[in-house]
């Protein structure tokens, strides 16, 4: 049986766009993106491509279909998933999507799934790199009604309908199974995302990609409405104080040091 | 007016830019500053990884088997592989493959088997041997190495200057004169293997980079006429379509060092504070950076109009000179000016920027020198030969 795989792709602002270039709109509530700074894939999203790819090297009748929702340059997420090795793309590109929160992105997501049609497993990352949130991967699972397995570093099919998946926990890797079909989400753990190859390239820019409206995703408007509200976003100010231990001698100044860091809790 | 790429040139880009953000950078960071290549294994490993995404050589034509990504795309990709500290003279560390010197896709079929295939396969190093001790702008006249021929071989006596890697090389392209009498058209071109008697890498020459050069003698050495490379007599025209090539990557990797120390340097005026403000605030530091990007721009339109030029067939001689003299130079002044920015901290070997300025010293003489380029652009200019920007335009 040819497994069905789909990976949901959000692009962020380039993680390594150096912190000086980093701006944000108050009044927009909104990141203001680096000039001259390509938007790239979320780091962690392309990790679960990447696991994704593994399960199609070891069964080549894989198929992979990359979702990614957001403005017209989110193209490019679901082209590099393409030249990663995917075999369809699908952007869902609509004004109505602008500023979609955690629940909103889920519900287009879980839409955007059904009309897909039949698969054995979502690949997530764990979270996005720009709000860290978290949510959708778990939101989007609950709105389809399957289980989901969350901060993997590895999956496998055991058999057609049937997924190995290795969690990572604060001490140790858990081993678990589920059917299918199945959401799971990754972690840096999966390691380095292969290198797009010229030759997926040149046919990544060939293939056409799937776009899709609002009305094209059947979205009750009742529905599509935030969960959440963005009430404040903002800059932190760091603050460096610094207050000099006195004492008669070394072996003073450590005993009131020490006495200072277990008041405030520090040790 | 923009330059649209398309998604395909895109991708490539963005590929390479990843692979020296992630596989080069860091491995800088273990290395001595003056570091001109990699250990042995990490070179091994990331040259096969640069094979697998099938990247290695991108300039190979498709009809021997390489990928045949146009200038402009390796132009740009050239621009990425330099952003690290060895960039300008060891792009990426050489890990995306040297492309062969054109002349040789025109070898006969002996010397394609026996040179370039090789040299496509990795299996294989080239020097080229121009420069004399008596010069090496002029090729027309400094060329003083003969070449006699005495039976089925040609016998060459002579010696060569500034020949990079030629002790670390299989085989060079090494022009001697055949004819004395017949001035530029004396000229002929052998390939020559590095283990042939005769040949002898005299010394090491160190320069101002880090990365040493050779002098060569050739004593009595005999060479196959089967190794002459072209016509006898077509050397000067050979050794002429190699240098106009050449020019585009060479002003290229100058770019992308330029590209790599101005953000450097904004990166710090935006930190570094003096008389309690941020550099970034002080307008002398702001003209620096603007004059550095005047300068980036300038040089990376030049650069692609030449590319874009070869990628369409027209001669391109008169835009590849422009280039060199304008992107060698103005990379020079870049880093001098982020050097600047920096102030103590960017002359030291903490930071790549007293390499780089080092290294681009030999630009604006390595390849041909600025006033050899000016008089390659004059030439065209007073006989005609360069149409205006704005007439090929119109």
């Amino acid at each position: 049986m040819a497994l069905h795989l789909i990976c949901c792709a959000k692009q962020v602002p380039d993680p390594e766009t150096p912190a000086a270039s980093f701006r944000i709109d108050p009044a927009a509530k909104k990141v203001v993106p680096a000039p001259g700074v390509a938007p790239v894939i979320s780091p962690f999203d392309e990790q679960a491509v990447e696991v994704a790819l593994k399960i199609k090297d070891a069964r080549p009748d894989t198929k992979v279909t990359i979702i990614s929702m957001g403005g017209a340059s989110a193209r490019d997420v679901v082209k590099h998933g393409l030249a990663m090795g995917a075999d369809e793309g699908v952007l869902l590109d609509d004004p109505a999507f602008d500023g979609a929160d955690a629940y909103q992105t889920a519900y287009a997501l879980s839409q955007a799934v059904r009309k897909v049609g039949a698969f054995d497993a979502i690949f997530c990352g764990r979270q996005a790199a720009d709000f860290d949130q978290g949510q959708v991967a778990i939101g989007l699972a609950e709105l389809l009604g399957i289980p989901a397995l969350i901060n993997g570093q590895a999956a496998e099919f055991i058999d057609d309908r049937r997924v190995r998946f290795e969690r990572v926990l604060p001490d140790g890797i858990g081993v678990f199974e589920a059917p299918t079909p199945v959401l799971t989400s990754y972690s840096q753990e999966v390691g380095q995302p292969r290198y797009p190859t010229l030759r997926n390239i040149m046919a990544a820019a060939r293939k056409e990609i799937t776009i899709w409206k609002s009305g094209d995703l059947g979205l009750d408007p009742a529905e599509f409405i935030p969960k959440t509200k963005l009430v404040d976003l903002y800059v932190p100010v760091y603050e460096g104080k610094c207050e000099i231990i006195e004492g008669e001698n070394a072996a003073d100044a450590g005993e009131k040091l020490a006495l200072k860091l277990r008041e405030a809790k520090i040790i | 007016m923009e330059l649209k790429l398309s998604e395909e040139q895109r991708m490539i880009i963005h590929n390479v830019r990843r692979f020296v953000r992630e596989e080069i950078v860091p491995l800088e960071r273990d290395l001595d500053p003056d570091a001109f290549e990699l250990p042995a294994r990490e070179q091994e490993r990331l040259t096969a990884m640069v094979k697998a995404m099938g990247l290695y050589q991108m300039g190979i034509p498709k009809r021997y088997g390489g990928p045949g990504v146009d200038m402009i795309t390796r132009t740009l990709a050239a621009e990425e592989m330099s952003q690290h500290r060895a960039g300008l003279y060891h792009p990426s560390y050489d890990v995306f493959g040297e492309e062969p010197p054109p002349p040789l896709f025109e070898a006969t079929d002996y010397q394609r088997e026996r040179y370039l295939l090789p040299l496509i396969r990795g299996e294989k190093r080239v020097f080229i041997g121009v420069t004399e001790p008596s010069g090496g702008s002029d090729p027309a006249r400094a060329i003083q190495t003969k070449a006699v021929r005495d039976g089925d071989d040609w016998v060459i006596n002579g010696s060569k200057m500034f020949n990079s890697w030629a002790d670390r090389a299989d085989f060079g392209l090494v022009f001697v004169r055949t004819n004395p009498k017949a001035g530029r058209q004396g000229i002929s071109c052998f390939l020559v293997d590095t283990d042939t008697p005769g040949f002898v890498v005299k010394r090491l020459v160190h320069v101002l980079r880090s990365d040493y050069t050779t002098e060569l003698a050739f004593e009595d050495m005999r060479v196959p006429a089967t190794h002459l490379l072209g016509e006898e007599g077509q050397g000067f025209a050979i050794v002429n379509e190699w240098l106009t090539a050449n020019r585009i990557p060479y002003s290229a990797v100058g770019i992308g060092v330029a590209v790599a120390a101005q953000k450097m340097a904004i990166e710090y005026a935006k930190h570094r504070e003096t008389f309690g403000d941020v550099l970034a605030n002080r307008q002398a530091i702001q003209w620096m950076l603007v004059d550095n990007e005047l300068d980036i721009r300038t040089s990376r339109w030049l650069v692609l109009h030449a590319a874009q030029k070869a990628d369409e067939g027209k001669p391109f001689r008169f835009e590849a000179a422009a280039a060199k003299v304008f992107a060698t130079e103005a990379a020079g002044r870049v880093v001098d000016r982020s050097m600047q920015v920096h102030g103590g901290i960017g002359v030291t070997k903490d930071l790549p920027l007293e390499r780089w300025y080092r290294e681009l010293r030999i630009r604006r003489i390595g390849e041909g020198p600025s006033e050899v380029q000016r008089i390659i652009m004059a030439r065209d200019l007073l006989s005609a030969a360069a149409t205006s920007d704005l007439d090929s335009l119109i």
